[in-house]
């Protein structure tokens, strides 16, 4: 019992203690400047909200391939999280304990719910591993954007596209690999085709194939996006009704209405957070699954 | 002239954004009805059916998501 509290305050203090870098610099490298809400524009109070969805470089200098990006600094902090999490998991599964005990438990589903499920238990033994890793990575970087003053990985497109790439390639790479280069391109039409049909339903084909990353790219981006921007345009709306009335006291009223729906959207968010890493995950066995076993 | 095209920009994303959530909420709507259906019908099916309907809503919120994505590129792009 001792030993789960302890777990749990060692997660909570290791989240926290990353908002460190967040607040550390400022917010587009330049200080948002000071004035009063009766001075600004509507528009400000939403717009200087929403750049801070925007990723920012953390190092100096131009833009080049390398630039190190706030988000890719909470990747690698997901990264720290899970190894911290998971290590004595890894080390010996049969560890006690009801944080591992949840977490073996989530793990198992994963592998025979999701993965096995859908591909079967030989050939998904495979590729369970890296499933059930992009699972809890993806949902602990949907996690952490929950956290005020912390950044969300997974709203920005990069990311998201990055991940939804692993996915491709595994698909036609697993394809090419399992039935062959001509094999796997010719599957990808239906059998029984008139001849007149095939260019124009390879050409569909086609970018259907292109079409299965870009979704899951978009999907789980414009979730996390939508959510976030939701929250921000209450915590603006504040800003409008405190203009609108003049910054009298009664401006204390709409303000303690939109700030409960900030937190009513915060947690809906925090069942579309996990929602969406196993839509992620389910799509991307389906995909894999498909290409590897062709439908005839 | 600008003012225009801006203005056209803003009830272009106006109308991606409203058009495409409709199509999700008749969606979803379906989806809702069709698992209370079921449920009804089965109640012993109630854990899969559920579970299915989430999934499904959530494919659809992903495509009306789409539709708002455009409308922010036509906004600001």
């Amino acid at each position: 019992m001792r030993k789960a509290t302890l777990f749990l305050a060692c997660l909570v203090a290791l989240i926290c203690g990353t908002a460190l870098p967040a607040q550390g610099h400022g917010h587009d490298g330049h200080a948002h400047e000071v004035r009063p809400i009766t001075e600004m524009e509507t528009g400000e109070f939403f717009t200087n909200n929403f750049v801070h969805l925007m990723p920012h470089q953390l190092s100096e200098g131009e833009v080049t391939f390398l630039t190190f990006y706030d988000v890719n600094l909470y990747q690698l902090i997901v990264l720290a999280i899970l190894c911290l999490v998971f290590l004595p998991l890894a080390v010996n599964p049969n560890i006690g304990g009801w944080p591992y005990r949840v977490l073996r438990g989530w793990v198992h589903w994963l592998r025979d719910e999701v993965v096995y499920k859908t591909m079967g238990e030989e050939e998904g033994r495979r590729f369970a591993p890296f499933f059930v890793f992009l699972f809890f990575f993806i949902l602990t970087m949907n996690m952490i954007g929950l956290v005020p003053h912390q950044v969300t990985s997974t709203a920005t497109t990069m990311v998201t596209g990055a991940l939804a790439v692993i996915t491709f390639v595994m698909m036609v790479g697993g394809g090419i690999l399992k039935q062959g280069v001509g094999s796997y391109f010719k599957h990808l039409l239906p059998s029984g085709l008139p001849a007149a049909l095939i260019p124009l339903m390879a050409l569909i084909e086609l970018i259907g194939l292109f079409v299965k990353p870009i979704a899951l790219t978009i999907r789980l981006f414009a979730n996390m996006l939508a959510g976030h921007l939701l929250i921000y345009s209450f915590i603006g709306m504040i800003f409008v009704f405190a203009k609108l009335l003049d910054v009298s006291a009664m401006s204390w009223l709409p303000a303690i209405v939109t700030t409960v729906m900030a937190v009513f959207i915060n947690i809906i968010e925090s069942f579309v957070v996990v929602l969406q890493a196993y839509i992620f995950v389910f799509l991307s066995v389906m995909f894999v699954q498909e290409s590897l076993h062709p439908a005839h | 002239m600008l003012s225009m095209i801006l203005a056209s920009a803003q009830i272009g994303a106006g109308l991606a954004a409203g058009l495409s959530v409709i199509g999700a909420g008749i969606g979803i709507g379906w989806i809702g009805g069709s698992a209370g259906n079921g449920i009804a019908r089965q109640p012993e099916a109630a854990d899969t059916i559920r579970g299915a309907g989430i999934v499904f809503a959530a494919l659809i919120e992903g495509a009306a998501l789409f539709g708002i994505v455009i409308g922010v590129l036509a906004l600001f792009a």
